[in-house]
């Protein structure tokens, strides 16, 4: 094992890692699919109760605006992890290799120092809502517990951003 | 502000250009100016993307968006191709006016200009390249066409105008009702008189 270049052991340590941070991301987008799965079923539910039963929830819109919010946070450290965002590549396709490789790493630790940046604004913002409970206007659900995926989600984002960056980094320099 | 444009431009070049998410390098604009320009305000930022994010209005795009996919996916678009191709065959230009009417028909379903023309591009590029269309303007065809997914209702962008401003969604999609057909018959005029 010693023995080993430290590109390979690098490089199979990247790997390792990028495979855990998968498992732990699907899990999340699985989650966000069940959370846009109940937004479908919520809102055929509420167009039920309103005009077949004349009982419509009180709580459809604000519960479907806060499931909405939560999934679109949990999918985010996956799809960023396996570069499925829209992004300009026009630039970054006609450079060469060598520097194709910085850019990437380049464009990782922007995208790092971006969610950390709003990682850092989530947290006041948050505290507000955990001190005062505050409660969403109508149908009075709590709301700091969906405002937390924020932060969670900016924080994984972060590190997924790194991720990239780094096999961006190790793939053109082997 | 000036220094203002140079910020902007300047930071969505170099940062959409190192090939970074386009939303990130958006929201990293943004802070910058919120920060630099706006006097440290970038605490907006945080309730700028919740109150977005968190509205009852734009929880149709995901659907639409999912609408779409499953059409593509469940092979519905390929049936509606398939129905609608014998209608244009004698016409000048053939299939390239099917492109147009079923992004049209697609384009009152989907609701995104992007879906609208992957969904029908996808079915119509390989068939219409195999029978010897010329690529250029089957390509045009569906470019054009799939714009249409944007303009007839149900629309994407203009529920979100709609949301942002506080305008009728239902006023806004009967406004994009007839220049969107409009455009789809002066889209089939031109591949008419281009192809006699």
């Amino acid at each position: 094992m010693n023995d080993q270049p430290i590109d390979d052991w690098h490089s199979t340590a990247l790997k390792r890692c990028e495979k855990w941070l998968t498992s732990l991301f699907v899990a999340l987008a699985v989650l966000a699919a069940i959370a846009g799965a109940m937004i479908v079923g919520l809102i055929g539910i509420s167009v039920a109760m309103r005009y077949l039963a004349y009982a419509p929830f009180r709580f459809t819109e604000e519960l479907v605006g806060l499931l909405m919010t939560g999934a679109f946070f949990l999918a985010l450290p996956l799809v960023t992890l396996r570069g499925e965002h829209v992004r300009v590549l026009i630039l970054v396709s006609n450079l060469p290799g060598h520097v194709t490789r910085r850019v990437g790493v380049f464009a990782g630790l922007l995208g790092l120092a971006f969610c950390l940046w709003f990682f850092a604004l989530c947290l006041p913002w948050l505290e507000f809502a955990f001190d005062r409970t505050i409660k969403t206007e109508v149908g009075r659900l709590l709301m700091y517990p969906w405002m937390a995926v924020l932060p969670l989600s900016m924080l994984l984002t972060g590190v997924a951003f790194l991720m990239r960056g780094l096999l961006a980094g190790n793939r053109k320099a082997r | 502000m000036s220094l203002f444009w140079v910020v902007l431009v300047g930071g969505l070049a170099a940062f959409a250009g190192s090939g970074l998410a386009l939303g990130a390098a958006l929201g990293l604009t943004g802070l910058l100016i919120l920060q630099f320009l706006a006097g440290g305000a970038t605490f907006v930022a945080v309730d700028a993307v919740w109150n977005v994010l968190n509205s009852f209005t734009l929880s149709a795009i995901p659907l639409f968006i999912l609408l779409g996919e499953i059409m593509l996916r469940s092979g519905v678009s390929q049936k509606i191709y398939t129905a609608l191709s014998p209608v244009f065959q004698r016409v000048p230009g053939g299939l390239l006016h099917t492109n147009i009417a079923v992004c049209t028909l697609f384009g009152a379903v989907s609701g995104s200009s992007l879906s609208t023309a992957a969904a029908v591009g996808s079915v119509a590029y390989p068939e219409m390249t195999k029978l010897g269309y010329d690529r250029k303007m089957v390509v045009g065809s569906l470019a054009g066409g799939g714009t249409l997914g944007l303009l007839i209702p149900p629309s994407l962008s203009l529920l979100i105008y709609g949301a942002l401003t506080e305008t009728s969604i239902g006023r806004l999609f009967l406004a994009g009702l007839l220049p969107g057909l409009l455009f789809a018959a002066m889209c089939m005029g031109y591949i008419y008189f281009r192809c006699r």
